[in-house]
């Protein structure tokens, strides 16, 4: 994976803890987000744990009967006349892309969000092979400026105050500062309008691939999606696996939860349902549709019992929103594409193991984020699992598997548990003051001294004797 | 109705007066108390680690030190929820399985014992102080207990209970967690321990020894004048007052 | 539900995400409304949808119109110009719904070659006309509709961001301004 840095993450995590003003700005947003999920459900959606349920339903259902679906889903894009590739990895993706824009004579491109293009690399291959690719998302658009990488699925440049976006715009284009919002997207929308009229081929993600009509639904707020898939003549879709959805039903199902778990909005200012290439009026040309769905180590989920479920996801950042670890480090910490939670366990299945086990143990295991998933991904189990793989490999630090092997021996070993106890115990004076110096741990804060007696010491003197003094 | 105590290792040895008081609440309520003395650890702390064996051999061996117990009450969310929900996960021998099935029913966090089982909902408890409640991690997405700590708080003549903001928030703890990213679980305990100063109580309460170490940890360098108290310490000595 | 209920719902509804109703008897009050935004938004040039009977009259009424210069989608199909060229520096589109969702103050518009998706894109201000007839509770009431159409968005409010600070803003991309106008055809 060309775009992931997890081996990093105890690093990465450092060096972002460090930034007060960072933290500041990730908190507020991310409460911000949290505050109006929490008021639309609770105003309006009474049913909401109903609806998760039954989103979870559809969800596995799909990813249980995946090859079903998608030969449906493939069925339709034949009649609707979309053409499809698929793509095993993100250097498949990336030369399909290459190969479709040179052979349509593209030379300008424009994109509308889509993380999928974040993994597979696009922009920086497109770059590099001479296209001109502008984000027109405007968080998209800020990071791109900045040559930054999205620290958020749905928010890319959350991590960014309007005090540095307003730097930054006027450094780039060498206006005069302003950090009111409402400028610098006006701003933006001038320079970006231009982009659209003149661009070759617009790329999108898409949200919903809906198998039994081929529908693409694409949900967006900006209005950015519907200019990028409407005024080039050449429309791509990139796209992963798990987007495809049973039927339409099914589709409106789920559209319920993600604005609403992602923004707190009950639906998003556009929803596009595409079915087919746009037809030719007047002098113009028929507009081409290409999907390219990327699998990039998912499939091997689809076969994994235990952790299909991560395929559920649909992408609305709630987990992320409400992680006390992103909070407080932000996206880019992760140094993975998808940060948050979901990240934490997708990445170790589309990058290696190995390197990305780490993101597993940078959680409190608090199932804040299972907690808040409209599909209802069981998150922190996940987590437990990559866990449990990261032991069963051996990559762990040796050092920890003694300390849990010794730590095991005394725990299943009663007098040597209660040697030891007594050993604390023992101890437990010469700490009074200080505390217990915990590695680590005590750098940052204080442990209590051990007890000078025990429960198990306690029992046996107060209920032991007086029960055999009773019963004398 | 015999009850066996279940004592988490990190309350034998950091904090038996919870322990203790957990004992004298369940004996006043009448109850006939034993606490099965073999006992260690429940494994959670391998089981969170990733440590399936390890976490395995002291599953079967806590399974077998309780079984055929009546109930099972333990002053801790945490410790409940590895039995209970987490136990499942791991590959149990056929004979801790069944007793694992038969268990996972009878075993109870203390304020989940009190309310619903014996229905309890009022010690009769006296103690003066402005409290605010912490919502441990486990014990609440877990086991689903949000009311109980909070109705048996508030029976206790003389108490103010006051919300604390972002009160179902993680204080930072989370097992090898707080050692393998310390700054980090340290930014997250002060997050923590600013809004419990805000409530302007005088004791932080939770059901789970670990959060209480924690919060403690950071509460105690900054010399704060705010305790922090288990439940069954605060409901112990409400009874002693009355 | 009833239809003056829905019509209510909508409307509260659509007033939330920053988009405004106007509930119509006749084309006079619709085209005092229409002229009353005109002035307000400083509006010269208007592209028009003429699928249905009432946006025929609106054309005909606005044409009348010195101050503004409106063409309908259908005269500029017939020029060999691209529509894009026509419509980039269009300051009003005027569309004919195909469906009003309560629930969520939404709009379904089907795209055609008579009500193309630039037309409720490009212009910063954007009105959809309908009728009360169109009302659906929900947006799952149009599933059939979703399902054998080839191109149809769902607009909720105008275009919209909170990119920088979570400060929402509106008019990003699409129009900055979204009227919806309904003709309450059962008391008419």
């Amino acid at each position: 994976m060309p775009n992931s840095n997890t081996k990093h993450f105890k690093a990465l995590i450092r060096e972002k803890l460090s930034d007060k003003k960072l933290r500041n700005i990730v908190k507020k947003a991310t409460s911000h987000s949290i505050s109006k999920r929490i008021e639309t459900i609770n105003n309006y959606i009474p049913e909401w744990e109903q609806l998760r349920d039954r989103a979870n339903f559809i969800r596995s259902k799909t990813m249980q009967n995946w090859e079903f679906y998608f030969e449906q889903l493939l069925k339709k894009f034949r009649e609707n006349g979309i053409e499809f590739f698929y793509a095993n990895n993100s250097s498949d993706a990336c030369s399909i892309v290459k190969t479709l824009l040179f052979s349509f004579g593209v030379k300008k491109v424009v994109k509308s969000k889509s993380m999928v293009t974040e993994e597979i690399g696009l922009n920086e291959y497109l770059e590099r092979n001479g296209f001109e690719v502008t984000e027109t998302d405007l968080g998209e658009y800020i990071i791109q400026l900045a040559n930054e990488k999205p620290s958020h699925i749905t928010a890319p440049a959350l991590h960014k105050s309007r005090q540095e976006i307003g730097e930054l715009f006027s450094e780039k284009f060498n206006i005069d500062y302003t950090d009111a919002p409402e400028k610098l997207t006006e701003f933006a929308r001038l320079i970006l309008r231009q982009k659209f009229l003149n661009a070759d081929a617009g790329i999108s993600g898409a949200n919903f691939l809906v198998a039994e009509t081929g529908t693409i639904i694409i949900v967006e707020n900006e209005g950015n999606a519907r200019l990028s898939i409407t005024l080039p003549k050449l429309h791509i879709v990139i796209t992963s696996i798990e987007k495809i959805v049973p039927t339409l039903s099914d589709a409106l199902m789920l559209l319920k939860l993600l604005p609403v778990s992602s923004t707190g909005q009950k639906i998003t200012s556009y929803v596009s349902f595409i079915k087919k290439p746009l037809q030719s009026i007047g002098s113009e040309n028929s507009q081409k549709i290409v999907v390219i769905i990327l699998d990039n180590g998912r499939s091997k989920l689809l076969k994994n019992d235990k952790s299909r479920s991560i395929l559920y996801c649909i992408k609305c950042g709630a987990c992320m929103n409400n992680c006390p670890i992103y909070q407080s480090v932000g996206g880019h910490a992760y140094g993975s594409v998808y940060p948050g939670p979901i990240g934490s366990i997708l990445t170790p299945w589309i990058n290696t193991l190995n390197e990305s086990k780490d993101l597993a143990y940078g959680s409190t295991l608090c199932g804040a984020c299972s907690q808040v998933c409209p599909v209802k991904i069981d998150i922190h189990n996940q987590l437990l699992g990559i866990r449990k793989l990261s032991i069963e490999n051996k990559y762990s630090p040796l050092i920890e598997r003694v300390i849990f092997k010794l730590w095991l021996l005394s725990m299943k070993n009663f007098k040597l548990f209660t040697l030891l106890s007594k050993f604390l115990n023992f101890l437990s004076p010469l700490f009074q003051e200080s505390g217990l110096k915990i590695p680590f741990w005590s750098k940052y804060k204080y442990f209590p001294a051990p007890a000078e007696i025990s429960f198990h010491s306690w029992w046996q003197k107060e209920v032991k004797i007086k029960e055999r003094i009773n019963n004398v | 109705m015999k009850i066996n105590l279940f004592i988490p290792c990190i309350v034998d040895q950091f904090a038996p007066k919870v322990a203790i008081s957990t004992y004298k609440i369940l004996k006043k309520l009448g109850c006939n108390v034993d606490y099965p003395f073999e006992q260690t650890c429940c494994g959670q702390p391998a089981f969170n680690t990733g440590y399936h064996y390890e976490a395995r051999i002291c599953a079967e061996r806590f399974l077998k030190i309780f079984a055929n117990s009546d109930y099972i009450v333990s002053p801790s969310g945490s410790c409940v929820a590895m039995v209970k929900n987490f136990y499942q996960e791991l590959e149990l021998n056929p004979e801790a399985k069944s007793i694992y099935n038969d268990l996972k029913i009878k075993i109870f966090e203390l304020s989940d014992f009190l309310v619903n089982v014996l229905k309890v909902e009022d010690l009769n408890a006296n103690f003066k102080a402005k409290v605010t409640y912490h919502d441990s991690c486990h014990l609440l997405r877990e086991l689903n207990i949000l009311n109980e700590p909070r109705k048996l708080i508030g029976s206790i003549k003389g108490i103010e209970l006051i919300d604390l903001n972002e009160s179902d928030r993680c204080c930072g703890f989370g097992g090898t967690f707080s050692v393998k990213f310390p700054e980090l679980s340290t930014i997250i305990t002060e997050d923590k321990v600013r809004n419990i100063e805000l409530s302007g109580a005088d004791y932080v309460v939770a059901n789970d020894v670990s959060c209480l170490l924690n919060i403690q940890g950071i509460l105690k360098n900054k010399n704060s004048r705010i305790k922090t108290l288990h439940l069954a310490e605060l409901l112990a000595m409400g009874i002693e007052n009355a | 539900m009833s239809k003056k209920i829905l019509i209510e719902k909508f409307k509260s509804e659509l007033i939330k995400v920053n988009g405004d109703c106007f509930v119509f008897k006749n084309l006079s009050e619709a085209l005092k409304e229409l002229k009353s935004i005109i002035a307000k938004e400083k509006i010269k040039n208007i592209a028009i949808s003429t699928k249905t009977d009432i946006a025929k009259s609106i054309f005909d009424e606005l044409k009348k119109d010195s101050s503004v210069t409106i063409e309908s989608v259908e005269e500029l199909n017939k020029t060999n110009s691209i529509l894009k060229d026509n419509l980039k520096n269009i300051d009003l589109g005027i569309s004919c719904a195909d469906f009003l969702v309560a629930e969520t103050g939404s709009v379904i518009l089907k795209s055609s070659t008579d009500e193309p998706r630039l037309l409720s894109l490009l212009p910063e201000s954007h009105i959809v006309i309908s009728t009360s007839e169109q009302i659906i509770e929900r947006l799952e009431d149009a599933v059939d509709f979703l399902s054998i159409e080839n191109w149809v968005t769902v607009i909720t409010g105008p275009s919209r961001t909170a990119d920088i600070e979570k400060v929402l803003v509106t008019g990003v991309h699409g129009p900055k301004k979204l009227y919806v106008f309904i003709n309450d055809i059962e008391i008419s």
